[in-house]
Order: structure tokens, then C-alpha cells, then sequence
């Protein structure tokens, strides 16, 4: 009988021990175990990793309507209707939803679930995966798609238009020349015309004034001129249009930063002529080994930010805000400052505006990933990407690049 | 007894396949239409089940679902959604039309079986 009892006490240990590694397993896995309530109302047990993996703390999974307040408003329906699926017809089932963190920023979490009978009744038990990394590297490959499609398609129509700027401004200079020319034999004839009888003067001075022949001559020329430097500006768009959209190669080349940064201001011109004047102290840079293409959208979506909180801070008032923009070398590295005197970042959102999804802007008019991509780009280029702002006074964002590869 | 009749609507050959070959495992008969215009001509009083996909040319899912319900002869046929789409409007039209589930893609070909079985022998 004791022996038996020894016996027992001994397997029993063997049992907990068997226990504590299983739990041991799956609460220090990426997988994060749950059990809830065939109702969805609450959750009975979910593993402690889900605070380090997910950022909710533990506590919090266990409040009463937990998963409908915490699913993001857009995921909800589906999201319920994929676990009454599973709960009503007993079958394994997944589903990809957002859960709102503790601190208000989302995971995107993948759900394995199925459900799990025992003699306390039925509950709906499985794993939640963090697939945010994931989710966010999609649609930054998505948004890189967009972008290189709207660059090519830059480039062509940048193509397309220089031809015939070319040959327009060609004219354009050869008709002032030869208006010029035109201009100077009149006066040869005005002159010689004194000689001709009285009748015919007076016929030829009817003749000039009907034509207006002063006003004429004075603002040909001028309009021509205008057209002149009308060309201008649609050439230097278009040069920087097609150097702006550029094709990188496999490779980093050599490339002017400060030559990089113009062309994106003079792109950007319609974001910010109406709200700010562009100041640049641009320093003696060498070349930088880069992507230039993806440099210049960085540059681009730190111009454009720039001019919209600038916008966002004259706000139709007819004021106008400033953007600088400086260059230097720093050491090994050169460093780009694009400051704006906007409205400056507040403090609360200040820790997450390089997150993917974030945005302080209306629904579609930011996609909340712009300085995500601008900061993936420049760390793909070994440098680092930071902020100094002042709320109601501006911001400047520091891009850090190293000059050699 | 005879077998039981699904019908699997969906443009895509893909998920039909899919389909045709999960339920025809469990001992289901399948019928197939292209869209909800085929699916509409495809119903009669032999079919016992409707799987059908949301995003479909000429006539879409819900559409075909709302018609059904309109004309009345086969009202009280189950069916299921089968689709991608997750919008919260789009799932609420579908249940108001009578849906009797919404599955998004990819699914398991264990869940469609448990559920068609289920919904089948409700009827």
C-alpha cells in the first residue's frame, strides 16, 4: 500500500513537471495562446507574451467586451463573424484583423482559433500571431509600386514635353530677333518716308495709328520676352521632373545632394507657393554614394510635410510661413535640414510619427505613411532620421547620410 | 438517398475547384455558375445550398442574394458568402438578405464542410 502510494506521488510529480514544461513552451512562444467565451464576450486566459508581443497589457484582455472594443472600427464585423463561424459550426478557422494597443497605436494580429470542448462546457481557444511587420512591409511595397509608376510615367510625359518646349522656344527666340530686326528696318523706313509726298504721309500716319504702331512697338518685344521666361520655368520643371524620377540603379552612385534638393523644390512648387518662401543655405557637399530617386522622396515628403504644416498653421489668413533648407558636412557625414515655421509636432504624437499608419491628417488626405517610408530610406542608407520641433514655432527634421557607402 | 446539391457561385475557376473538390470529398454534389447571372439561371428546387463569392461581372453576390430573396421561390435556400471583401455595410446587406455566414478567404476546406453540413440538414 505505501509502496503505492510512493508510487503515485512520484508519477504525479512527473506530471506537473510535464505541466510546467508545456507551459513553459507555449507562454514563451511568438505564438500567443488564448481561451474565450463561446459568446465573444470575454476572454478567460490569454498567455503572458501578449503584452511584450502585442503591447496590451494582461489585465486588460480580461475586461468584459474586450474584442469588439479593442477591433479596429473597419475589422469588426468580419473579425466576429469569423469566430461566430468557427463557434457555430466547430470547424478551424483564421482570421487578420487590428487590435488598438494600450497606447493607442494598432497591431495587426493573425488569429488561428478553433474550438475546444471540456467537461466546464465549450469555449473558442487558439493563437494570436503579430503580423504588424509584416502588414507594414506590404504596404510599403504596395506604396513603392504606386510611386515608381507615377515616377516612370514622370518621366515619359517629362520626355514628351521637352521636345516640343524645345522647338517652341526656339521660335519663340527667332521670332524676337527677327521682330528686333523688323523693328529697326521700320525705322529705316519711318525715316525715308518724309521724303514721299504730302499725301502719302498723311495715308501712312492714318495707317500706323489704326494699328496702334507704338504700342505695338514697345510690347511685342516685351510679350515675347514674357514667353521667353515663360519657356524657362516649363524647361526647368521638366529637366527636373526627369531628373527627379531618374531610374536607380543596383548600385549607389555618386550623386549632388544640393542639386537633389532643388529639383525637388522646384517639383513641390505647387504645395508650397501659397503658404511659404523657400530659404536655402546649402554648404560645400561632395558626392554622396545613394539612391537619388529614393533620397528625393524623402526630400519631397519632408518639403511637402513641411508645407502643409506651415498651411495648416496660416490657415487661409494670407500670412506665409518660411521653409529652410540647409546642407553641411559633418565629419563623415553630411546632414540635411529641412525646417518649416509650422505649427510643430505635439508632444503626445511626437513618439509615433514614424510609425506605419500613423497620421495627424484628415481620412485620405495623408495615407500615415510618408515619414515611415522616408525613415526606412534613409537608414537603407546607413544615416538616421530625427526631428527637433516646438509646438507653434516649427519643426526641422535632420536627415544624417554617410558620404561613403 | 440522392446527394445533396451545392451550388458554388464565383468567377473565379479557382476557389470553384476548390470548392467542387471539398464538398465532393464529404459526398456533396456541385453545381457551378460563373457569376450572378449564371447562378440566378442555375437554382431550382434541386439545389439545397448556395456558396457564393461577393465580387462577380454582370450581377455580384449580394445582388443575386437580394433577388433571390425578392422572388420568393427559393427564399429559404441556405447560403454562404465566400469572398475577401470584409466590409462591415457589405456583411450587414448580406445577413439582412438572409446569409447564413460570411467566410473570408483563404478558408479551410474542414469549415466549408462543417457548415454546408450543418446548414444543409436545417433545412
Amino acid at each position: 500500500m505505501t509502496i503505492q502510494v510512493a508510487e503515485l506521488e512520484q508519477r504525479l510529480a512527473a506530471l506537473e513537471l510535464r505541466c510546467e514544461e508545456y507551459r513553459m513552451m507555449e507562454e514563451t512562444a511568438d505564438a500567443i495562446p488564448f481561451r474565450m467565451t463561446t459568446d465573444l464576450s470575454r476572454f478567460l486566459y490569454v498567455g503572458p507574451q501578449a503584452e511584450r508581443l502585442l503591447g496590451i497589457a494582461r489585465h486588460e484582455w480580461l475586461v468584459p467586451g474586450f474584442l469588439e472594443q479593442r477591433l479596429a472600427p473597419e475589422d469588426r464585423s468580419a473579425t466576429l463573424e469569423q469566430c461566430r463561424l468557427v463557434v457555430e459550426f466547430g470547424a478551424s478557422h483564421e482570421a487578420e484583423f487590428r487590435l488598438r494597443r494600450d497606447d493607442g497605436t494598432w497591431a495587426w494580429v493573425r488569429c488561428a482559433m478553433q474550438t475546444f470542448e471540456s467537461s466546464a462546457g465549450a469555449t473558442l481557444a487558439g493563437h494570436f500571431f503579430d503580423i504588424t511587420v509584416r502588414r507594414s512591409l506590404e504596404s510599403d511595397l504596395a506604396q513603392f509600386q504606386r510611386l515608381e509608376a507615377v515616377g516612370r510615367l514622370a518621366a515619359g510625359i517629362a520626355h514628351e514635353i521637352n521636345t516640343p518646349v524645345q522647338f517652341v522656344n526656339d521660335n519663340v527666340t527667332f521670332a524676337g530677333e527677327a521682330v528686333q530686326d523688323l523693328l529697326g528696318l521700320l525705322q529705316h523706313y519711318r525715316d525715308a518716308s518724309h521724303q514721299l509726298p504730302a499725301s502719302e504721309q498723311a495715308r501712312l500716319g492714318q495707317l500706323e495709328e489704326s494699328v496702334d504702331l507704338d504700342y505695338l512697338r514697345t510690347h511685342v518685344v516685351e510679350a515675347l520676352a514674357a514667353s521667353n521666361s515663360g519657356l524657362a520655368t516649363v524647361a526647368t520643371l521638366v529637366r527636373s521632373m526627369k531628373a527627379f524620377a531618374h531610374p536607380d540603379g543596383r548600385r549607389k552612385e555618386p550623386a549632388d545632394l544640393n542639386a537633389a534638393l532643388m529639383t525637388t523644390t522646384v517639383i513641390s512648387t505647387n504645395e508650397h507657393k501659397y503658404v511659404a518662401d523657400i530659404k536655402t543655405e546649402l554648404g560645400d557637399l561632395p558626392p554622396v554614394a545613394c539612391y537619388i530617386s529614393e533620397l528625393n522622396q524623402v526630400f519631397l515628403n519632408l518639403i511637402v510635410n513641411a508645407a502643409h504644416a506651415i498651411g495648416d498653421k496660416v490657415n487661409g489668413s494670407g500670412k506665409r510661413g518660411v521653409i529652410s533648407i540647409a546642407t553641411r558636412v559633418d565629419g563623415s557625414h553630411v546632414v540635411i535640414a529641412i525646417s518649416d515655421t509650422g505649427t510643430g509636432i505635439p508632444e503626445h504624437v511626437r513618439g509615433r510619427i514614424f510609425d506605419p499608419f500613423f497620421t495627424t491628417k484628415d481620412v485620405g488626405k495623408g495615407t500615415g505613411q510618408g515619414l515611415t517610408i522616408a525613415s526606412t530610406i534613409v537608414q537603407k542608407h546607413g544615416g538616421a532620421l530625427t526631428f527637433d520641433t516646438e509646438l507653434g514655432k516649427g519643426t526641422t527634421f535632420f536627415v544624417r547620410l554617410p558620404i561613403a557607402s | 438517398m440522392s446527394a445533396k446539391r451545392v451550388l458554388i457561385v464565383d468567377d473565379s475557376q479557382t476557389v470553384r475547384l476548390q470548392v467542387a473538390k471539398a464538398l465532393s470529398c464529404a459526398g456533396y454534389e456541385v453545381l457551378e455558375a460563373i457569376d450572378g447571372v449564371d447562378g440566378q439561371d442555375k437554382i431550382d428546387a434541386s439545389v439545397d445550398m448556395l456558396i457564393c463569392d461577393v465580387n462577380m461581372p454582370r450581377m455580384n453576390g449580394l445582388e443575386m442574394l437580394e433577388t433571390i430573396k425578392r422572388d420568393g421561390k427559393n427564399a429559404n435556400l441556405p447560403c454562404l458568402m465566400l469572398t475577401t471583401e470584409c466590409q462591415p455595410q457589405m456583411i450587414e446587406r448580406a445577413k439582412k438578405a438572409g446569409a447564413k455566414g460570411w467566410i473570408i478567404k483563404p478558408f479551410k476546406a474542414e469549415l466549408l464542410v462543417a457548415a454546408v453540413t450543418k446548414l444543409v440538414a436545417a433545412r
